[in-house]
């Protein structure tokens, strides 16, 4: 289970918190809220890219809130491209995987055959979003993150996407925590967390 | 001529005349008095030689060296005043002038300085690991400054997604920063090399001429070359090895324009 215990994050007059959360593995969940409500400060803060001023972040009783970012175990992917320039679409999700296997089936699955021998640079905004959520997938995280996935994507892709997240984190008892803007652009959720002005309120669908 | 012409466009092309007047001059008179011929004297040959190759080394150390610090004073690895500390004095000898880092340099491996013992005796008078120092001195301020600014502008997003994906730092740093900052780092190891180029007034007394064996033999580096002929043997005998290192200077700076509009 992930575990955030009165958290909080102050960024200049920003305050994030404190916030109390749990999330069971095998959960899929989305924390929704408008613009600069904290929802990329406090999945930032569970990957360990800023540290919280106070408060526990743990991750099935361990204290993860101190780790570095590569101990976490938690794949985050951005709102923005972040594929790595230099690499072929093939070496990007290389460079996250930990299973051939996977990694092929994952490419069967993505449609992603097509791809791998191009640079980022070559793909649109939605097909470099799909190879970010599957370089995430393959690096095998404990803890999946993804700042607004779905907003490059078209609404089958989208779809097909989601269900896929809420599968595998079913499958493989991860906790998959989402961030979006309105519940319209989610699909397939166990939990929603909405979140304004730096507080967190949970609701369930 | 309209106000945005005259504002804009006399300044910069007054400028421009002001520094391409004397260069233009200089090569065009170089020329007509043996320029050509410069590159096949052998003891100037051996001269640029000595300077290409010490700034070779010196900018090979400052990629070796300033890359990693670079790098840390960007992404503010020592914390609040520690790294601007750091970054003042990294950046630092650029104020200093050079004939004072010279006299720095060499006093410091002198047998009156602590680390003289503790080199064994080591020597950087007049030698080529001297001036290679010297070109280092003055050159590594202009690496760091050149490759910490293309360090902030690298988009800090693909170090944490990969910091996510669970790679370690060393990892990011060789297969994803590096190769993503080749083209400034070798934008910024030419700003280096001409930098060591165009020093005189350290090795002027740290490294005058340079006794190292068996590839240097009393060689003197191109800048005292060139000041050597114009002091012994007046403005046209030293003119077309001045123009000769300018020349190769304007080759330079060709090559730079031609990677920063590869970027």
């Amino acid at each position: 289970m992930l575990e955030l215990k009165k958290v909080s994050k102050a960024l200049g007059s920003f305050l994030l918190g404190p916030v109390d959360l749990k999330l069971e593995r095998g959960i899929y969940a989305a924390l929704v809220g408008p613009n600069g409500a904290g929802k990329t400060t406090l999945q930032y803060l569970i990957a360990g890219f800023i540290h919280q001023d106070s408060g526990e972040i743990m991750f099935e009783g361990h204290d993860i809130g101190s780790l570095p970012t590569d101990k976490r175990s938690a794949a985050f992917v951005f709102s923005e491209p972040a594929l790595f320039p230099n690499m072929t679409i093939e070496e990007n999700l290389s460079f996250a995987c930990r299973n051939e296997k996977a990694r092929d089936e994952l490419i069967n699955l993505f449609s992603l055959k097509s791809m791998l021998r191009k640079k980022s640079s070559q793909l649109s905004a939605g097909e470099a979003r799909i190879v970010e959520i599957a370089r995430a997938i393959l690096s095998e995280p404990s803890i999946l993150l993804l700042d607004e996935p779905f907003a490059p994507l078209d609404a089958k892709n989208r779809k097909e996407i989601s269900g896929y997240l809420k599968e595998y984190t079913e499958k493989r008892r991860i906790c998959t925590l989402i961030s979006a803007h309105s519940e319209s652009e989610l699909d397939g959720v166990d939990y929603v967390f909405h979140i304004t002005n730096g507080k967190l309120q949970r609701s369930s669908i | 001529m309209n106000q945005k012409n005259f504002i804009l466009g006399l300044p910069t092309l007054l400028l421009s005349t002001i520094l391409l007047v004397p260069i233009v001059v200089m090569l065009v008179i170089s020329l007509e008095n043996g320029m050509i011929s410069s590159f096949f004297d052998k003891s100037f040959l051996l001269s640029l030689f000595l300077t290409i190759s010490g700034a070779t080394v010196a900018s090979l150390a400052c990629i070796i060296l300033g890359t990693p610090a670079a790098y840390s004073l960007a992404r503010g690895y020592f914390k609040g005043r520690m790294n601007t500390l750091l970054e003042a004095l990294l950046t630092s000898p650029m104020t200093i002038p050079h004939v004072v880092a010279g006299i720095a340099l060499l006093i410091t491996f002198s047998p009156i300085s602590p680390i003289h013992g503790i080199l064994n005796g080591f020597t950087i008078y007049q030698s080529f690991a001297g001036i290679t120092l010297a070109y280092f001195f003055v050159s590594v301020p202009i690496y760091v400054s050149s490759m910490k600014e293309s360090i902030e502008r690298f988009d800090v997003k693909l170090e944490l997604s990969a910091q996510s994906l669970g790679a370690s730092f060393g990892r990011i740093f060789s297969r994803i920063v590096v190769p993503n900052l080749r083209t400034a780092i070798v934008e910024s190891f030419l700003l280096a090399w001409a930098r060591s180029m165009s020093e005189f007034g350290s090795i002027l007394i740290l490294a005058y001429v340079v006794f190292s064996p068996p590839l240097f033999n009393y060689v003197y580096p191109a800048p005292v070359y060139v000041w050597n002929q114009y002091e012994t043997s007046g403005l046209f005998s030293g003119l077309k090895y001045a123009g000769a290192l300018l020349l190769i200077s304007i080759v330079m700076l060709i090559i730079l324009e031609g990677i920063k509009r590869r970027r």
